[in-house]
Formats: C-alpha cells, structure tokens, sequence
C-alpha cells in the first residue's frame, strides 16, 4: 500500500514538472532560451554600468556576475511564480484532494531544471576567460543544488500559501526581492563589504549561498563556513514552509 | 444498508473574511476591536445536516443558490473540513470537475486526460491503461491530439467527464455539471450513471434543476437555511430509460 502511495506521489510530481516545461515557453519562439537570455541580458547591463562606469575591480567580472546571477534568477522566479501555485489552480483545489504542495514542488523543480540547462552558459564563460574546471566543483554543486531547492521550497511555500489569504504580499514580495539583491554579493564582492557590516553577509539568507556558488564555479573552492549557514537557512525555510503550508491548507478551498 | 456518506450534525462556518473596508488608518486606531470583530464575523453555511447515502444509489441534493449545496459536496469530498459534527465517507471519491478545471489549454486532450488522470488519484500505469476507454467516451475524433484551448465547451465535458468515470470510482460527486455537452452526449452521460448505478457505484449530484434531479434521483434532499429541509424519496431511476 505504501509503496502504491510511493509510485503515486512520483508519478504525480513527474506529470506535474512535465506539464511546467511543456507549458511555460510552449507558445514562444525562443522557448527555454528566454530563461538563460534575461539573465544574460541583466548582466550585459551591470557589466557596462560597473566594469566602465563605475570601475569596479574584479576580474573576469561577466563570469563573476553569470555565477551569481543564474542562481539568482532560478530563486525569485520560483518565489514570485509560486504566488499564484494555489491562487492559480483555483478550481482543483476546491475539487480534488491530490497533495497541493506538489504543485509547488513542481514549480521550483521547473526552474532547476532550467537553472541545470543554463550551466553550459557559465561554462562557456569560464572558457572565454580561460578559467578551467574544477573537479571540486562537479563534487560539491549537487550540494549546492540541494541546499538551494530545499531553501527555495520553503520560500515558495510560505509565499504561496499566504498569498492565498493575504494578496498583498505579491507586491511585497517583489519589492523585498528588488531590495535583496542589492543586499546579496551579485554585483559586488563579499569582500567588499566593509568589516563592520560583515554580519550582514550572515543575516542575508542568499548571501552564503550565491557566495558558494562563486567560489565553486570561479575558484573551486569551498568556504564551510558559507555553506554551513546557507545549509541551516535552508533546513529552516523549509521546515517552516512546510509549516505554514499545513496549518493554511485547510482553508484554502473556503477562500479560493 | 450500507452507507456510503454519513453525515451527523454537521456544521459549518466560514469566517468573514472581509477586507479593511474603513481604511487603513480607522483600522490602526481600533485595533483590539476590529481583530475582535473579525474574528467574531462569521458565516454558518451548514447549521445542521445530517443524511446519509446508500451504496449504489443516486442521491440529490438541491437547493438554492447559497443554500450550502456545494459546501456538503466539497465535505464530501474532503477538501474542507467540518466546523462541527462528524462526516464519514468510505471509498474512492471521484470528483467531476468544472469544465475542464485542471485542464492546461496547451496541452492537448490527451495530455490532459492523462494528468487529470493522475490528479484524481490514479498512477500513470493506471490511467495509461484506461486511456483507451477514455478516448473512446469523449468521443472527440482527431481533436484529441490538438490543445484544448480549441475545444468547445462541450467537448471539454465529454473529456473531464470521461476521465473523472473511467478512475473507477466508488463514489462520484457531480455539480451542475451535465447542463453542458448536446443532447446526444447528456444522454450517454445519463447511460453511464445507469451503468455505475447497476455496478453499485454512488452518485451524489448537486443540482437546483428539478427536472433534472427528478428523473436522475432516487433520493433528493433539499437543503433550506443550512439545514436539510425535505427528504423525497423517489421510484427508481428507470424514468432515464425513454430518453436514452
């Protein structure tokens, strides 16, 4: 019976991601490509704005922002999309009693998958500058990827769930978002930072994370100390994502 | 007489969930009393119904229009929980959905079919197995490789309702839905519930069209003020047969 259960769930989250990939660019051109293009066109924009305007000294900067700014782009499309996971499919929740969360899980696991085929990207960047590959980082991304989808889940969760009640908070969401990532080290350097606004790199839940991902992809190396914090935030995210979902979901059909 | 639905004392309310409709600032400045108000504002859709239904039967519920039909049909089919009470409903549920509810419109009708499939429960061996028997109800010819977004309305019923009857249900809840689709397919839908109804399958529908419920039903209860107010029980449900 449970392993009926078992098959069921996998073959509901498979169904759910297939129908996500068919549909996002199913009526567009380019397709996937727009998920690889907005980001590559974001940092086209900061490499003019900070290498020559404002000479910010880093090396190698397009790889240096391409690394930070995919992730990136895989954790708020997943979080602003999620507002409308529930609010969206309305009429099934009121119906059926399938796993609703599935149809969060569904929607971060689509961007993964678009943040996986953006990674050919990076690596293209990494030849242009001549940069090589690190096996480290073939070790410790699925790591990262990991830590990411719990954190990013949770996130969705929560904005998913109390968006249902609380419609607001789709625009605050996107505003706390605009705010994040001048808060985040994307265009800048952790070392950057000032010493004594050093905390904030820990206060920042995306901080250690995009931080990790640059260091893997640019130097093959890996801080813990990052990696640990962004390792609790997500387990954190998650847990209360899947808290909040469950205490709400019951009222979910009385307000849709 | 084995019961498929028991519905004892149920009661529900839902909260008032109105917006700050004084503004923003009148809001802020009496707080204690606008949350104690908000709590306290509260709607009773259901203030006591109790029925129960019989395996095999086909069972109806009208009312009017906010009289708390498609409340203790959602109850059934466990989406809500009740406010007070206790409901028992034992067996697979089947739903039928609102035209084409949790149909993508670019998918086509046979990638829908397959994930509303799935959606109500099935594995993908199991409703791949069915496909066939789904495709050939809905009775949608070259259509079903094309995206539903072309289909009429009628068409999307065929196929939900195709899908929602081949799950094999023990239970099938059915909500206003067969005023849609022709003559022609309404009659084979009317056929096919004759059919569930000789294998012992329970239809509950929820309806405010007489007419319909009548020739359809061999129960009908008729909800008034959230609570039941007439149960009528009727012959058989041979009075479909002249039509079909």
């Amino acid at each position: 019976m449970t392993s009926h259960k078992n098959q069921y769930y996998r073959d509901l989250l498979t169904a759910l991601v297939k129908k996500e990939v068919k549909t996002r660019y199913k009526n567009s051109f380019l397709g996937y490509l727009w998920s690889i293009l907005l980001p590559l066109s974001q940092a086209l924009v900061f490499f003019v704005a900070f290498k020559f305007i404002v000479r910010i000294q880093i090396e190698n900067y397009v790889l240096f922002l391409v690394a930070g700014l995919f992730p990136w782009q895989w954790f708020i499309n997943s979080t602003q999309s999620s507002a409308s996971s529930f609010l969206g499919n309305a009429n099934l929740i009121k119906k059926t009693t399938f796993p609703r969360e599935f149809i969060v899980y569904a929607n971060v696991l689509n961007d993964l998958i678009h943040f996986l085929l953006s990674l050919p990207v990076i690596l293209l960047f990494l030849l242009i500058y001549h940069q090589q590959l690190h096996l480290t980082t073939l070790l410790i991304l699925p790591l990262l990827l990991l830590i990411q989808l719990l954190m990013t889940t949770g996130v969705a969760l929560i904005v998913s769930s109390v968006n249902v009640f609380f419609r607001d908070l789709e625009r605050i969401v996107m505003i706390i978002i605009s705010i994040m990532f001048y808060l985040t080290p994307i265009v800048f350097a952790e070392s950057m930072i000032p010493k004594r606004l050093h905390f904030l790199l820990y206060a920042n839940p995306l901080s250690g994370l995009i931080v990790s991902y640059r260091d893997l992809f640019l130097q093959g190396t890996v801080n813990w100390s990052y990696v640990g914090v962004a390792a609790l935030y997500s387990l954190f995210f998650f847990a209360l994502g899947r808290f909040v979902f469950k205490k709400l979901q019951w009222r979910f059909a009385e307000v849709l | 007489m084995e019961n498929v639905v028991v519905f004892e004392h149920v009661k529900k309310y839902y909260p008032l969930y109105h917006h700050i409709t004084g503004g923003f600032k009148l809001f802020l400045f009496n707080l204690p009393k606008a949350l104690a108000q908000m709590r306290e504002s509260k709607y009773w859709a259901l203030k006591d119904v109790s029925f129960e239904v019989h395996k095999g039967e086909v069972f109806g519920i009208m009312g009017s229009n906010g009289a708390g039909k498609s409340t203790i049909l959602s109850l059934i089919a466990g989406v809500m929980r009740p406010s007070g009470g206790v409901i028992q409903v034992n067996g697979r549920v089947a739903p039928l959905l609102e035209l084409g509810a949790g149909f993508h419109p670019d998918l086509t009708g046979r990638e829908n079919a397959l994930l509303n499939g799935i959606l109500l429960g099935l594995t993908k061996k199991e409703i791949a197995s069915r496909l066939n028997s789904v495709l050939e109800f809905a009775e949608l010819g070259q259509f079903i490789d094309q995206p539903v977004r072309t289909y009429s309305s009628g068409m999307l019923a065929r196929l939900g309702f195709s899908v929602a009857v081949n799950t094999d249900p023990e239970l099938l809840l059915v909500d206003e839905i067969l005023a849609v689709g022709d003559e022609n397919f309404q009659n084979k839908c009317f056929a096919k519930m004759k059919e569930f109804k000789n294998k012992g399958i329970t239809i509950v529908i929820v309806s405010h069209n007489r007419a319909v419920m009548e020739q359809l039903c061999d129960r009908i209860i008729e909800i008034r003020d959230g609570a039941v107010a007439t149960t009528v029980e009727q012959g058989p449900v041979e009075k479909a047969d002249h039509q079909a």
